[in-house]
């Protein structure tokens, strides 16, 4: 009796260290939800913080925290749905001179490497295309929860805003706005 | 030299609040109509800057100068009831507005999503989550007490000097020495 009872944890066992082969083959794929996600950037300007949001984006997001490797997102934000309570400034934001909404009104983050750097958080270094620029930029963030059905995950990125050609003629004096910018965002997503 | 306030005179600390006072709120008046005609520019955020700051300084002095004021003897005012009781209200309107507008304008930058640097020294905490409608709402405010200081200013002046020219006292005087 408990000799049988010894090789059935033993199979298990077994079994559950099959488990991640049987996931292997399909990365769950994540949908977001916009109501409970929100993507915002704040600069510096007269040594105070600026913050505004881009209230739309969207995302093709594969992700599974046992099978990193395997994970790959891309996310594509409208950035003409900048906004900012204070109108006079995302009126500017979509000039020319910043993001010029009008020839580039996509900006795009993709990433398929990622890296576990604690109990719950992770790094995704990829690109970040703005202004038709790619360039390489690393996210940080932290997964708040995660159900089986329901993930929600909180995250940082600081870039530069100057190597983009955000901020053109005037605005290109980084000691008025300066060149750092955080970008912070908060996503709520539901498995597909 | 006296600092505090006699029954006949006020001292040093009164006269020079407020004519410190006076210069920083006719500037922050005068700066904050210009700025506002400006087109967004480095020019004019970097002006809408100084304006906060020196609104946050020009609160810190008033929560002074009212402080001073409680804690101190007022000159005695030899003028009819009507008269007194009608420089009395202007005096206590101006502190009113010396509170009233740094307040709406603090509760505009939070309101509008951008926080008041103090000279680079320190961020100042949002009173208010960003919101445009009370954005909205807090600039009317700000902007029609701020033309109510400029009405109060022009009253205040003109008594002052109707008593100096017309008059012939010592009312502007005394706030002119110590």
């Amino acid at each position: 009796m408990v000799k049988s009872q010894g090789r059935l944890q033993f199979f298990v066992f077994f079994l559950c260290l099959l488990l991640p082969m049987i996931s292997l083959a399909d990365v769950p794929t994540w949908q977001i939800v916009p109501n409970e996600s929100h993507l915002t950037f704040t600069a510096t300007q007269n040594n105070a913080p600026v913050t505004g949001e881009f209230k739309k984006f969207s995302g093709d997001i594969h992700f599974d925290p046992d099978q990193l490797n395997a994970s790959h997102v891309k996310i594509t934000v409208d950035v003409n749905s900048i906004s900012d309570p204070y109108h006079q400034l995302s009126d500017t934001l979509i000039t020319p001179d910043w993001f010029d909404t009008k020839d580039f009104p996509k900006a795009v983050f993709q990433s398929n490497h990622f890296t576990k750097t604690g109990d719950k958080t992770y790094q995704a270094e990829g690109t970040l295309t703005l202004r038709n620029i790619t360039l390489p930029i690393t996210l940080s963030f932290t997964q708040e929860q995660y159900t089986p059905t329901q993930a929600r995950i909180k995250g940082t990125a600081t870039l530069k805003r100057t190597p983009f050609h955000v901020g053109q003629g005037e605005w290109s004096d980084t000691k008025a706005v300066k060149d750092e910018v955080t970008i912070n965002f908060e996503i709520t997503a539901v498995k597909k | 030299m006296r600092l505090g306030n006699s029954l006949v005179q006020y001292g040093a600390v009164a006269v020079i609040v407020h004519w410190v006072m006076a210069v920083l709120l006719i500037g922050l008046l005068a700066l904050g109509l210009y700025m506002v005609t400006l087109p967004v520019s480095l020019e004019k955020l970097k002006l809408y800057g100084w304006h906060k700051e020196y609104g946050m300084l020009a609160l810190f002095l008033a929560v002074f100068r009212v402080f001073w004021r409680l804690g101190s003897i007022t000159p005695h005012l030899a003028l009819p009831t009507l008269e007194k009781v009608a420089a009395r209200l202007v005096h206590w309107a101006f502190y009113g507005f010396m509170f009233a507008l740094p307040l709406t304008g603090w509760l505009m930058s939070s309101s509008a999503g951008l926080p008041v640097s103090f000279f680079g020294l320190v961020v100042l905490p949002d009173l208010v989550a960003p919101n445009e409608h009370y954005m909205n709402l807090y600039k009317d405010l700000h902007k029609w007490l701020g033309y109510a200081l400029i009405a109060t200013i022009a009253l205040h002046t003109a008594a002052a000097l109707k008593h100096h020219f017309i008059n012939k006292d010592n009312i502007l005087r005394r706030m002119l020495s110590w």
